[in-house]
């Protein structure tokens, strides 16, 4: 008998063997593609009725979320079938009976894996390309998919097989490894959930102790490292490109993931077909085939555990102190040890045994600790040598904290609608764009910035061995006497020749002159404008036209391509030209977004893709939106309103109560001079040259302001400006004297104090225009 | 011929085979006996090329049987605990056999199947234990192979069916070259059929011999001598495994050749002497007592 006839009699029968995983990967296929196409189809006919939508957007959707690479339902049942494939298609491996029968056969056994794995592997590809084939020609059939287009349809159900083999192979590597169906099942577990759980431990370690870690929203992709999901939904993301609102199969871009993607598959299939081999029979039954992985798995369960239950305890705890660390970390190693010495023995007596193994990952656990507590690898004081550099990139959020840039563009599943998600780009933005090249001066920032870590990392340490009562320790702590350091928090970036990133977070005294003034040096070049501001890299067409929201309501206006050009143009050139003394001694009238039509009638009419903060000093910006009658200042629209109030709350302290006060006025004057020396928090807040901290650690409240004019009404939290030209009742319940001496206001001086004048303020945050 | 050569097999810390040499000859019928946990079953295992010797190997005809296909084609085996594939019908299972072993007769497998009274299209879960150890006997059998590795397979055979497996077993044996090799508790049935026994004791290889020759080796002496002196004397001169003494009356089970014994007996001119035949469960029992599983022991 020939070996190919051999193996295709036995993988005919054994598709025999497997009828019910065949039933559920058609039922399954059938659901996820033919039926939710149908349901979707629906939404279409509705969308396209309500003119919500239009064909262009569908064939899109169509292919990126439904017949393309996009479909939830078909992702999530690749992980489930991947699954339950394997360890069915295995399943022999776990009973000895049935392990008898198989390898008294007179076959290989790496021809029985092979024949196993090609049927697990045809019994989930079949069901699906049929699918999905009639998935694509019903959408040949409603217009939804185009002929032009077509081949990217084949195209991305083989990439979906493949990613389906990748982690179909994954599974089968845990079968082949262990001896037992559930531990097989913890197995395929461990080998998809263990690397984000290792990768939180190891992000959380870094957060804890190390001073100068930086993390920020993009954190989310360090947790979930290390697993075949997050490969496989991103290698998704990398075929549909940076943008979803075309039919796009980047295969370039994709082309690293998928390399990871079939090296893998390649790996766990060369890898299981040679365990097989030298897999004893007689490992049915038990929790691992292979005695020699036990230790080494559990070392490795454990120390990530033992520094995880550490770490959790630490932060339940109250005193946060090295106790309850070292606590957590002996109930992690002793409950880990436990379960698993049991579940290696399937006999809870056993758990005690192999203490050497437990005392092993004690040490490691313990090392590691060690490790980070005292920073033994020199992480706060490491900085890359110069040499290496290639630019750095710096980023912080005490100027222009709330400035946007347009980053992921996401598609609303529901509605079939793109936009930007460009929620905290502003200092992702910062580190991918900016490319500093004055390494000199970027270096005394960071050399002090790491002396300033290392010195944190040495205060922590004392806390927590010495000061068990005290809460914890925290890195980003306030101090508001007025002699000490004023700290803003910076991130700098290093590009290395060869491609590399290294990131720390450091601080900057504000009260240091000299460091202050190189700062101040960095920020006015040219390299760190271009990098920090989005607004200076408009591609043309980027954006059509400028909304935001001043006291007489909501406005948007169309520009044309030239004007909208000319506007960026003298927008960026008076923004490149505003150095740091100019900004810290302004506040921004206005905030205009920049942004592009969708087309969409009734849904995301626009979506922002960046903003501009408009200054007095901004003196052709404001000409131009005056000129194109777009509102240049919040206070726009005061001259309609009937009426104003302004209410404030202080607690005294003394008397231990709130002390309400409240003004009102219908007096034009008044109206206009209050609402002209109003600002709001998100233009307060804009330049970001202030204590904030100092506001509220003392418990002072804006004041709430609110108006009504002949067709509106309204109000919201604002900052009140100390002006001459203040009602003098206003400035009565404000500005009082009396609650000056009561409060325990600090005059602040220096660069933190730049954008404000606080001596004037009792309990009124004020600000000074100039 | 199949031929284990120092074969030794661990799991975990229980050592089941030890240093077993064997050679099992063509066109007989090997009985593999041996205490409980002697490691019948493991030294099955190892010659159907399911385990891998620790040390040693397993050949036939010189050829290694662990993961040679080939050589796996010449023989078939039969599990203590029958196996068949999840929810299949024997029809299924033969069908299947029919597509690996190449001389499986399918028109035998039908006409076993119809003597037999099985069903085979019946799933075979539904089958009792008896009609499962009976169908893989039928699909062990018409699969033609050189080799037929029954472990236990006779119990759960009610006596109409063993005579018939038997009658299957000695037809085959004469009309094609087949080696059934049966491992048993049940001497008895052992005894009728079997060629050549095996027998083993805690890993290791007791005794491989044929039955007859075996049973032609070892004898039970029955015998009054005339004073003490006369016993010592024979207890010296013969290979006594176990003695027994009732009043004057000695009981004694000697290894050697009838003849020998009977001359060195004749020599003491006894009052009363019988050489009585052992059947295969007696030599088990003094065989397996000389190496300490003495049956007294067991009841104390």
């Amino acid at each position: 008998m020939t070996s190919r006839k051999l193996f295709a009699d036995l993988l005919k029968e054994q598709s025999k063997r497997r009828l019910w995983p065949i039933a559920l990967s058609i039922a399954a296929n059938f659901f996820a593609q033919i039926v939710y196409t149908m349901i979707i189809f629906g939404h279409y006919k509705q969308r396209l009725e309500n003119e919500s939508t239009n064909l262009s957007d569908i064939r899109i959707n169509f292919y990126n979320d439904v017949a393309g690479l996009g479909n939830g339902p078909v992702i999530f049942i690749l992980f489930v079938l991947a699954f339950i494939l394997a360890i069915q298609g295995y399943s022999y491996l776990f009973d000895s009976r049935q392990m008898d029968l198989y390898y008294s056969l007179p076959v290989k056994r790496q021809q029985l894996f092979d024949v196993n794995n090609l049927c697990g592997i045809l019994i989930f590809a079949v069901p699906y390309l049929i699918c999905n084939m009639i998935t694509v020609i019903m959408g040949l059939v409603k217009g939804y998919a185009t002929w032009n287009t077509i081949l990217l349809y084949p195209a991305s159900a083989l990439v979906v097989v493949i990613m389906f083999i990748m982690c179909y192979e994954i599974c089968c590597l845990a079968a082949v490894l262990t001896g037992h169906i559930v531990v097989a099942a913890l197995g395929c577990a461990m080998f998809f959930f263990f690397g984000p759980v290792s990768s939180v431990v190891y992000e959380t370690l870094k957060d804890t102790f190390l001073s100068s870690y930086w993390s920020d929203s993009s954190s989310i992709d360090a947790y979930t490292r290390w697993t075949p999901i997050t490969l496989v939904l991103r290698t998704i993301e990398r075929f549909h490109g940076d943008s979803q609102h075309e039919i796009a199969f980047y295969t370039f871009d994709a082309a690293p993931g998928m390399l990871m993607i079939v090296i893998l598959a390649i790996g766990c299939f060369v890898l299981s077909r040679v365990l097989v081999k030298m897999r004893p029979a007689e490992a049915a039954g038990k929790a691992m085939a292979f005695n020699i992985t036990k230790p080494v798995l559990k070392i490795i369960v454990s120390v990530v555990g033992a520094i995880g239950a550490g770490l959790m305890i630490y932060f339940i705890g109250y005193s946060r102190s090295f106790g309850m660390l070292i606590f957590g970390m002996i109930c992690g190693l002793v409950v880990i040890h436990v379960v698993i010495e049991t579940i290696y023995e399937f006999d809870f007596k056993a758990c005690l045994k192999h203490r050497g193994t437990l005392l092993g990952s004690a040490v490691i656990s313990s090392l590691i600790f060690i490790g980070f507590i005292f920073d033994i690898f020199g992480y706060e004081t490491w900085q890359p040598m110069p040499s290496r550099v290639e630019s750095v990139a710096i980023a912080e959020n005490f100027t222009y904290p709330n400035i946007i840039a347009p980053s992921e563009k996401v598609t609303d599943g529901v509605d079939n609608v793109t936009f930007y998600n460009s929620t905290a780009s502003g200092m992702e933005y910062a580190l991918s764009h900016m490319k500093l090249t004055d390494l000199d001066k970027v270096e005394k920032l960071t050399v002090q910035g790491a002396i300033e870590a290392k010195k944190s990392h040495k205060d922590a340490i004392k806390y927590r061995l010495f000061s068990p009562d005290y809460i914890y320790y925290d890195f980003n702590e306030y101090d508001d006497t007025v002699d000490s350091p004023s700290y803003e928090y910076f991130t700098v970036q290093w590009n290395l020749k060869n491609g590399k990133r290294v990131r720390r977070q450091y601080k900057l005294n504000k009260n240091d002159q000299e460091l202050f003034a190189i700062y101040r040096d960095l920020y006015d070049s040219e390299e760190y404008k271009l990098g920090k501001f989005p607004v200076t890299g408009i591609n043309e067409g980027e954006i059509d036209g400028l909304n935001g929201q001043s006291l007489s309501g909501s406005f948007e206006q169309k520009l044309s391509k030239e004007d909208m050009d000319e506007f960026i143009k003298i927008y960026t050139n008076e923004l490149m030209a505003q150095s740091l003394d100019d900004l810290s001694k302004q506040t921004p009238t206005i905030m205009i977004n920049g942004s592009k039509a969708t087309g969409n009638k009734l849904y995301y009419e626009y979506y922002n893709k960046y903003n501009f903060y408009v200054f007095p000093s901004f003196t052709g910006t404001i000409a131009f939106l005056e000129q194109h009658n777009i509102p240049t200042s919040w206070w726009n629209g005061n001259d309609d309103m009937d009426k104003v109030t302004i209410e404030v709350d202080q607690w005294d302290e003394e008397k231990e109560q709130n002390i309400h006060g409240e003004w009102s006025s219908n007096d034009r004057n008044e109206i206009q001079a209050v609402t002209s020396n109003c600002i709001p928090d998100e233009l307060f807040n804009a330049t970001g040259l202030y204590d904030y901290a100092d506001i509220t650690q003392k418990g002072w409240d804006n004041v709430y302001f609110s108006y009504n004019s002949k067709t509106t009404s309204g109000g919201e939290y604002v900052y009140l400006l100390n002006s001459d030209n203040l009602p003098e009742k206003l400035k009565a319940i404000c500005f009082s004297d009396d609650i000056e001496k009561n409060s325990d206001a600090a005059i602040t001086d220096g660069v933190s104090n730049a954008g404000y004048n606080e001596s004037a303020s009792g309990w009124i945050k004020c600000v000074s225009n100039g | 011929m199949i031929k284990a050569t120092n074969l030794s097999k661990r799991f975990d810390d229980i050592q089941a085979i030890a240093g077993i040499d064997l050679t099992i000859e063509d066109g007989q019928v090997f009985g593999l006996v041996g205490t409980n946990g002697a490691g019948k079953s493991t030294f099955l295992r190892i010659a159907a090329g399911i385990l891998k010797p620790d040390t040693g190997n397993v050949t036939i005809d010189g050829r290694p049987v662990y993961e040679n296909p080939e050589i796996k084609r010449e023989l078939f085996y039969i599990s203590d605990d029958t196996a068949f594939f999840p929810n299949t019908t024997p029809v299924e299972m033969a069908t299947f056999y029919s597509r690996i072993y190449p001389g499986y007769n399918m028109g035998r497998f039908d006409y076993l199947m119809s003597n037999f009274g099985l069903e085979k299209n019946r799933k075979i879960k539904t089958f009792s234990k008896g009609m499962k150890k009976q169908l893989s006997i039928i699909l062990g059998i018409v699969a033609g192979t050189r080799y037929l590795y029954c472990d236990e397979t006779f119990d759960g055979l009610d006596p109409v069916m063993r005579q018939a497996v038997k009658s299957l077993f000695i037809g085959d044996m004469s009309s094609r070259n087949f080696t059934p090799v049966i491992a048993s508790h049940n001497l008895r049935e052992l005894e009728d059929i079997c060629d050549t026994v095996g027998l083993l004791h805690k890993g290791g290889i007791l005794l491989s011999k044929n039955l007859d020759e075996a049973k032609s080796d070892i004898h039970k002496l029955q015998c009054v001598f005339r004073d003490e002196e006369s016993q010592k004397r024979i207890e010296d001169k013969l290979c006594v495994l176990t003695k027994e003494n009732r009043g004057r009356l000695v009981t004694m089970t000697i290894r050697g050749q009838e003849e020998d014994i009977g001359d060195a007996l004749r020599a003491e001119n006894p009052i009363f002497m019988e050489i009585l035949p052992l059947s295969l469960e007696e030599i088990f029992i003094s065989e397996t007592g000389v190496e300490g599983y003495d049956i007294k022991k067991i009841i104390c």
